[in-house]
């Protein structure tokens, strides 16, 4: 009787050694949920900037001949901009720029005709660069 | 009780078995999704590329002074189609091949013009252009083309595509 009640925890102790392998079950499914959700919205946020990206250089091309600064086009992309919660900058290769683009951030360029104050006689082709962050 | 805490042990194992499972599982649709709304984003901005890039070319001069596209006309309307085109390339219309593939996302961007002849031609550099057919390993590339068509009164009408392969 005395050797049966030595190290005698109770009817708990017959489960403590399982319920350790629960705990770590469940810290490793919830730690992968976790994960996975990260990635998820890590993911959203990428395709809304690329997406973000597309439609502003739809505003800034869908006229084919750009007549105006890339002030100006900016400024008529900016709305687009704001409902994708994006930044993003025009600059014309080795010319003018709005401002510096961030090192993450996405580039896309497209080949343009420039009409500079829209003289139609000074038309040169030009790179447009518009990145987005 | 010693088989009753045997059996829940057991129990325990099989259950950190069953989440290990769910967890990969897991891990494994994390990184699959969106993979392909990448893509079809990457397409979608290549052909707006291509698209930009052929309403650009309606624009431009070649070093003479003439408008491109009207210049491309009247050297398709020849029976000397793909030299003549090649020439002038080379020559004329060189700072406009020069713009449209350096501007270009793709390391491999051809005109293909398809007509009374089809041919194609690609170059890294005006002084390099080439008109004639494709490498054969250019079958296995990916490609995004768009294409405009060349209407006149004085030739059957040919088809200017851009496309690029990566």
């Amino acid at each position: 009787m005395h050797a049966m009640l030595k190290g005698f925890i109770g009817p708990l102790g017959d489960d403590i050694p399982s319920l350790l392998a629960v705990l770590l079950a469940l810290s490793l499914f919830f730690s992968a949920l976790s994960f996975s959700f990260n990635a998820y919205n890590e993911k959203v946020k990428s395709f809304e900037k690329l997406k973000g990206a597309i439609d502003i250089s739809r505003v800034v091309t869908q006229d084919g001949l750009i007549t105006a600064d890339l002030a100006t086009l900016k400024n008529k992309a900016t709305p687009t901009a704001m409902s994708y919660g994006v930044r993003f900058e025009l600059a014309f290769k080795n010319g003018a720029t709005t401002g510096p683009c961030g090192p993450d951030w996405l580039k896309f360029v497209y080949l343009v005709p420039y009409a500079p104050a829209g003289d139609l006689n000074a038309i040169t082709l030009k790179r447009l660069e518009i990145c987005v962050g | 009780m010693k088989l009753k805490a045997q059996s829940a042990v057991m129990d325990g194992i099989i259950f950190v078995l069953v989440c290990a499972a769910a967890s990969t599982l897991m891990f494994y649709t994390a990184s699959l999704y969106g993979a392909s709304t990448n893509r079809q984003i990457i397409t979608i901005y290549n052909y707006e590329y291509e698209g930009t890039a052929l309403v650009t070319l309606h624009y431009a001069k070649d070093s003479a002074g003439n408008w491109f596209w009207l210049e491309l006309k009247k050297i398709l309307s020849k029976n000397t189609a793909q030299g003549d085109v090649e020439a002038y390339f080379r020559n004329k219309a060189a700072g406009v091949w020069d713009n449209l593939v350096a501007s270009s996302p793709s390391q491999d961007s051809v005109l293909y013009f398809s007509g009374p002849s089809s041919f194609y031609c690609r170059g890294k550099t005006s002084a390099s252009v080439a008109c004639g057919a494709l490498p054969a390993d250019f079958s296995a590339k990916t490609v995004f083309s768009s294409s405009v068509n060349l209407i006149d009164d004085s030739f059957d009408s040919w088809e200017v595509s851009m496309q690029m392969y990566y």
